[in-house]
């Protein structure tokens, strides 16, 4: 196994976390302008466990993604794949193991649809998944004939997942750092981890070395299914109530995140730790405007001037990406 | 040789097949409302302004780009429309705005050129920002609707005049562009230059072609088409709201995919880009006609776009070797 040592990234990558300086810089300088205008209020523990709650969605989602970004593809379906897990969610918020067990099949057999599409057939990833992200709208569509889904019963153990606090930490932050963890250890640590690697970097080499990019890829996509399921369920029991199209959009936080914590949209670069800090400035972005009393217009205009200051410097750091 | 001059014509314009089985099976199962020629006038002109939008994204994908943001480029500029216009007057207002689509155009193209920061990342970030700018102009608040008139006929009674019978504003806006833009591929230096940008970048930068100058170029066009488009949608409302351009970014990806244009860049023609949009449109009017429900369309548009996929994956010669 010559080549998994070669293809491996290099440790700084792997270990470091943060390879993209910029954004950790800029997010500094943002957080300092931040408790500057609106007082200490930012780092009161509320005011973080808020934080992270409202991430906590899209970060379970990203994280799982991450694996799909570094094989060189991409998820654009995602958006409307947690739409029809919470939907999922919503018909059966009666009984929380059925609920959760059908929004993560569901999710996987979609992950799937993805996976034989662009692994097996080797389609453009960009294109295919804005295609099946029409089907998944129709099937979503189609399922919750568009209404809004409430509870209709209480159900308080679907409740705990999106509401609940362990140790004064509310769930749906557990459930996104244990994820982040393992997927964390997963691209770290395991054979499958450095295959994904070498499918992203170089997909032909990976192949001469009996790494079969088509089942890797597949992988790659189911798991993201199965962790936007669970995002679904979290989703939905968050407030116990989902719009069918509410998910629609959430492919892009997912894919901003990802890109600013440094994972390269060519493949074969980038990790979780990363993506976590993505999510996080994220986060920190739409709630310090909120503290400093702007609205969500600003952060917008924010983010995307952000997104291209955080990849110029990425950018000039690496130069190894093509324009 | 004739069956094979056949089979690579096939090959290329396979698109043109599936437009025409698509229209016949359209005339087949939703027919007295389908044929209306009501319907068809409509059905036409709804691929003008769609057609016009999927023009600008085709040069884009000539030169090997993306662009994710003109769903909103179309809303921005929309909303711009009518607040200038309210302001100093429709046709001023339709110059500066004109203008302005081509610069965010030229945006685009800028970042990822001379940024170079890939198109996906870039075009998003332009994405992100344009919609908060929609937003804070519209103060979240729905509908602006526009007062001024057009030489004195208000704007939807402009859209939906028509000349023979048959031309309406957004048939003649997008013949004109679909025709200069398809001589301007064909004939000029620059045009043909795009095709090399697009497929093979270094041997144009060998044989001295600017590439990053053709792919601003390209975006730029994008943007004025954009901005086209968004004059026929405020022009279709008569107002503009914030979520106007929602969904049109993907649904002109996938007419400029389904017509066969090639995202990897160098491939594409404005023929492919209308034969796509028409295919999209008919099975979008079609299905309304049958009553069916707006879940069973997205279903619908999603399977075609993958077929077409895995149709061109096995019609062309090189998936083979890849």
């Amino acid at each position: 196994m010559q080549l998994k040592a070669t293809e491996k990234p290099t440790l700084k990558e792997r270990v470091g976390g943060i390879q993209n300086f910029g954004i950790f810089i800029i997010m500094l300088v943002f957080i300092i302008v931040v408790v500057a205008l609106s007082g200490v209020k930012f780092f009161t523990p509320t005011n973080l466990l808020n934080l992270l709650r409202s991430i906590s969605v899209t970060g379970l989602m990203a994280v799982a993604a991450t694996l799909v970004m570094i094989t060189g593809n991409i998820d654009l379906s995602l958006g409307w794949m947690i739409g029809l897990a919470a939907c999922i969610t919503g018909v059966h918020s009666d009984n929380t193991v059925v609920a959760i067990v059908f929004a993560v099949l569901a999710c996987a057999a979609c992950g799937a649809f993805n996976g034989i599409l662009i692994g097996g057939l080797k389609l453009n990833a960009f294109i295919t998944t804005l295609g099946t992200a029409y089907v998944f709208k129709g099937i979503t569509m189609m399922y919750s004939d568009g209404k809004i889904l409430t509870a209709s019963v209480q159900n308080d153990s679907l409740k705990f997942i999106g509401q609940g606090n362990i140790l004064g930490v509310p769930t749906p932050i557990w459930i996104f750092l244990i994820a982040g963890f393992i997927f964390w250890f997963l691209l770290k640590s395991t054979t499958f981890g450095s295959r994904i690697y070498a499918v992203g970097a170089n997909a032909v080499s990976a192949k001469f070395s009996g790494v079969s990019s088509a089942k890797i890829v597949m992988a790659a996509y189911i798991l993201t299914g199965i962790v936007t399921g669970i995002a679904g369920v979290v989703f939905y029991s968050k407030v116990m109530s989902v719009q069918p199209y509410s998910g629609a959009g959430m492919e892009f936080d997912v894919l901003t995140a990802i890109v600013l914590g440094g994972t390269s949209v060519s493949g074969g670069k980038g990790n979780v730790p990363g993506t976590i800090i993505g999510i996080i400035f994220v986060g920190i972005l739409s709630n310090g405007f909120t503290l400093i009393g702007l609205g969500s217009n600003a952060q917008y205009i924010t983010q995307g001037v952000i997104l291209i200051l955080a990849m110029r410097t990425d950018v000039m750091s690496s130069r190894g990406m093509r324009g | 040789m004739k069956n094979n001059k056949a089979l690579k014509f096939l090959r290329e314009y396979n698109v043109v097949v599936i437009t025409a089985l698509v229209f016949l099976a359209a005339v087949i199962i939703a027919s007295p409302k389908f044929t209306k020629l009501s319907n068809l006038s409509n059905l036409a002109m709804s691929i003008g302004t769609y057609g016009i939008l999927a023009i600008g994204l085709t040069f884009v994908f000539i030169v090997g780009g993306i662009d994710l943001s003109i769903g909103y480029q179309v809303a921005f500029c929309g909303t711009m429309l009518v607040i200038i216009a309210n302001a100093i007057g429709l046709v001023p207002a339709l110059i500066i705005v004109l203008l302005m689509g081509t610069a965010i155009g030229y945006l685009n193209g800028t970042i990822v050129t001379r940024l170079k920061i890939p198109p996906l990342i870039g075009t998003l970030a332009v994405m992100t920002a344009l919609n908060g700018l929609v937003l804070l102009l519209s103060n979240n608040s729905g509908n602006l609707s526009i007062k001024d008139t057009m030489f004195g006929v208000s704007l939807p009674e402009f859209y939906r005049f028509q000349l023979f019978g048959v031309l309406s504003p957004s048939i003649i806006i997008a013949l004109i562009l679909f025709v200069g833009f398809a001589l301007f591929l064909k004939y000029t230096r620059a045009g043909s230059d795009m095709y090399v940008t697009g497929g093979n970048p270094e041997a144009g930068a060998f044989s001295g072609i600017n590439n990053g100058r053709l792919t601003r170029i390209a975006y730029s066009i994008c943007g004025l088409c954009s901005a086209i488009c968004s004059f026929l949608l405020v022009s279709s409302l008569g107002a503009s709201t914030y979520n106007m351009g929602d969904g049109l970014d993907i649904t002109a990806i996938c007419a400029v995919v389904i017509g066969g244009v090639k995202m990897q860049g160098g491939k594409g023609n404005m023929g492919m880009c209308l034969m796509g949009v028409a295919t999209m449109q008919i099975i979008n009017n079609a299905m309304i006609k049958m009553g069916l429900h707006s879940s069973m369309q997205s279903l619908v548009t999603g399977i075609v776009v993958i077929l077409v996929l895995i149709l061109d994956k096995l019609t062309s010669k090189k998936a083979v070797n890849e």
